[in-house]
């Protein structure tokens, strides 16, 4: 199902276009519950006794599971159909953002005045990642060409038709079930000040304002576009957070200035090298006893070589050529080679409380339990899913 | 027929599954290319372009029968939009049986 955003950016749109959204969603659906199992049974039961035939052995990896898939038609009818739905994504969404583009300003000045701040840096490089690529097949990335204005609702709505109602109206379902995890396991923790990066158009950041209503937000991303729409999306639900068009790696707050340091979805659209500049940054702006969090891709050293090779299939078909090779990272070593203590890592799979309830979350705390990381619903955004968080305390 | 696929190499000599088609990753306009010939990708596409707009048509009809019915529940379109797919698309799934 697709779903009906909850906040006043929603659009109008025509009947057609709706039925439009509707078919991609429900196709995706199709594809990623019922062909993505028919791949794994055409896997199971002839693939991987064919390869066992020829070398004696398993395949050890995504690479090789990939290497074995290709020519099966399984195969070629779960990522034919794939591909083309995702560009169906935005195809569906951005003609009535264009249309809708006078309403939306309208509505963002009406709510320019309420708490909250944007500010912009015309002269920000901006990384080849975000430009040179049209992530997810999104025409344009996150900076836009022809629509750049238009660029954070076609994001918006773009997400509300790929996620198939699996991220909530709000399209905050990370947010809320990270926030969930850490406040229900650490209690006494009590971020003042919280900071989010590449925030793209907010909606994972939120879910924190909303958790921690006392502290200070701060949210940033190089791309100005999906900036200026978030702003006013958050402004228009009543939560005051402060926008800055800033690069991760170059983080222009003072030493020690936060008590989390959040990112959901963003390492693995960066280069390796870009990652280990993003952690220094985060451990230098955090104060001590502050945590760095990321919601990310559960990484292939901890799932097995189908899952894996499931998994990077977007690298390699959906315009994220960083995905494998931050997947391929230990996340605990990311983390200590910026300089955290490896016994002040942690690394979590938490329910999502659009598919399971918050309570689920609360149980699985109290009963100090965790979901494994290989299991078939980790990072997959299909019934059922968990997402995998890790991250470390600062000292 | 299975000896001629034999001879054009579409099958194993065990009459197995089909061996892999030698398509590269991407195809020349440097878009992921799934089939032997290009073409067949850009067919895919069109195919579920078209299938997305005969559903716009199927959910104008249900707006119309709606309108023009007096009482009675109404529909699902999630529910009738998985069937129609479910039909439509029948041809990709695997007999896991």
């Amino acid at each position: 199902m697709t779903v009906e955003l909850l906040h006043d950016m929603k659009p109008e749109i025509a009947p057609d276009e709706a039925a439009r959204q509707r078919f991609v969603s429900g196709l995706r659906s199709f594809v990623l519950n019922d062909l993505a199992a028919d791949m794994r049974h055409a896997y199971e039961s002839r693939v991987l006794p064919a390869f066992r035939k020829e070398t004696g052995r398993d395949p050890v990896d995504g690479i090789e599971v990939h290497r074995a898939l290709r020519g099966d038609p399984a195969f070629k009818a779960y990522s034919a159909t794939r591909v083309h739905a995702q560009r169906m994504v935005w195809n569906s969404v951005a003609p009535v953002a264009l249309r809708d583009r006078d309403k939306r300003r309208r509505a963002a000045e009406a709510v320019a005045a309420q708490p909250g701040s944007l500010s912009l840096d015309s002269a920000l490089e901006m990384p080849s990642n975000v430009t040179a690529i049209d992530v997810h097949l999104m025409p344009g990335s996150y900076v836009g060409r022809e629509q750049a204005e238009d660029t954070g609702a076609i994001y918006d709505q773009g997400l509300a038709v790929f996620s198939m109602g699996l991220m909530g109206r709000n399209l905050d379902d990370i947010g809320l079930s990270m926030s969930a995890y850490i406040k229900a396991r650490y209690p006494d923790f009590a971020p003042a000040c919280i900071l989010d990066l590449g925030c793209t158009i907010g909606h994972n950041t939120l879910p924190w304002k909303q958790r921690y209503p006392d502290a200070e937000v701060h949210a940033i991303d190089v791309a100005a576009p999906g900036l200026a729409y978030g702003s006013a999306r958050a402004k228009m639900q009543g939560q005051a957070v402060h926008f800055h068009q800033m690069s991760a790696e170059t983080l222009g707050f003072p030493d020690a200035s936060f008590d989390l340091v959040f990112s959901s979805m963003f390492l693995h659209e960066m280069p390796r090298k870009t990652i280990a500049r993003v952690f220094e940054e985060a451990r230098r702006v955090l104060k001590p006893g502050g945590l760095m969090l990321h919601m990310e891709l559960p990484p292939n050293t901890q799932m097995g070589a189908f899952e894996g090779f499931y998994l990077d299939w977007d690298c390699y078909y959906n315009a994220e050529p960083f995905y494998k090779a931050f997947r391929d990272e230990e996340p605990s070593e990311l983390c200590t080679r910026a300089g955290f203590a490896p016994d002040d890592y942690i690394q979590f799979v938490v329910p999502s409380v659009g598919a399971y309830g918050e309570q689920a979350v609360a149980d699985m705390v109290a009963s100090e339990g965790s979901r494994a990381v290989d299991s078939q619903t980790t990072g997959r955004l299909a019934e059922g899913v968990c997402w995998f968080g890790f991250g470390s305390w600062a000292r | 027929m299975l000896v001629r696929l034999r001879k054009l190499g579409a099958v194993s000599e065990e009459g197995g599954p089909l061996r892999p088609e030698p398509a590269p990753i991407y195809g020349p306009d440097g878009r992921p290319q799934f089939f032997g010939d290009p073409a067949t990708d850009r067919f895919v596409a069109s195919l579920l372009n078209l299938a997305s707009e005969v559903w716009a048509q199927e959910e104008r009809i249900l707006a119309l029968e709606a309108r023009s019915s007096a009482s009675g529940p109404p529909t699902d379109r999630d529910a009738v939009l998985k069937q129609f797919i479910e039909r439509v698309f029948a041809p990709l799934r695997e007999d896991q049986g």
